[in-house]
């Protein structure tokens, strides 16, 4: 009886199958008179696009680049800790990045990865003198980096310009120009819109730090750079 | 894949599609329980009702006279 029970489910994913294959061939047939003999290597460059699709970053991740922003609760935001270590052992296999439950948060991420913004206020505007405001995210920076101004905790807007290196800038520089003592740097960029008042907001930015425009991440698949 | 698909819109009717989707589940019983029963005989069972349609009834289960 189980034979019977999954040839039977066997023959009836195979007919699925060759219907999905069989409709487009007969269609070509029918109305064009020609016998499509490309019709089952159009079917692989398919099966091809659908493999890279799945392997682009972590799953499914076609949308680009902040498609694991904004909605990952803070425990995946921990960094990997080192196997071997102590407190690693007790840490669940799913707290890395790399999680198939992100998948599921691609789908509620898609707006923020193709860059929509819904809200206006501080945190929409762009910075002043920068002509383009580029979104990244913290989580996708390789771990040196400290060159950008962010807000929401993780996410960012870049400024390839030139008005962050002042040192007038009240973000930069704890004495303000008439000589009396500023806040602290966060609360200033606090208040001037470019960072928000989250609590779990680590502002990565050094003093030091030049401004400039660096790529995260190449989202070319590798077969064609 | 291909010669399963030529296969299915023979024994359907070219240009039809629900010769196309009744074919394919043939197809897929036939293929499946040839293979797993007879698995000798497993490529003339599954041409075998190709050579009939194509005998007997050279327009296809569900295809029309003229096309």
């Amino acid at each position: 009886m189980q034979f019977w029970i999954i040839q039977g489910l066997n023959s009836l994913s195979l007919g699925g199958l060759l219907f999905l294959l069989s409709s487009g061939f007969s269609l070509i047939f029918g109305l064009m008179r020609l016998a499509n003999l490309t019709h089952g290597a159009f079917f692989m460059l398919g099966t091809y696009f659908a493999a890279i699709a799945m392997r682009s970053y972590d799953g499914l991740n076609i949308w680009g680049n902040g498609a694991r922003c904004r909605h990952r609760r803070r425990r995946d935001r921990r960094p990997v800790r080192a196997a071997g270590s102590g407190a690693a052992q007790n840490q669940p296999a799913w707290a890395g990045p790399r999680d198939a439950r992100h998948v599921l948060h691609h789908f509620r991420c898609m707006p923020d990865a193709m860059g929509w913004r819904f809200h206006s206020g501080p945190n929409a505007a762009k910075p002043a003198g920068s002509d383009a405001a580029v979104r990244v995210c913290v989580s996708d920076l390789p771990p040196g980096a400290g060159r950008m101004r962010h807000h929401g905790g993780h996410r960012a807007v870049f400024s390839p310009g030139a008005n962050a290196a002042r040192s007038d800038d009240p973000r930069r520089c704890r004495r303000r120009a008439d000589g009396s003592r500023g806040r602290h740097p966060r609360l200033e960029a606090i208040h001037h819109g470019f960072l928000s008042g989250r609590r779990n907001c680590r502002c990565r930015r050094r003093a030091g730090a030049a401004p400039s425009f660096q790529p995260i991440r190449d989202w070319t698949p590798t077969c064609f750079r | 894949m291909l010669p399963l698909a030529l296969i299915v819109v023979i024994l359907g009717g070219i240009g039809s599609l629900l010769g196309a989707f009744i074919g394919s589940f043939i197809i897929g019983l036939i293929y499946t329980f040839g293979t797993a029963l007879f698995p000798e005989l497993a490529y003339i069972i599954l041409f075998l009702p190709m050579i009939f349609v194509i005998a007997f009834r050279p327009q296809g289960l569900f295809g029309r006279v003229g096309a």
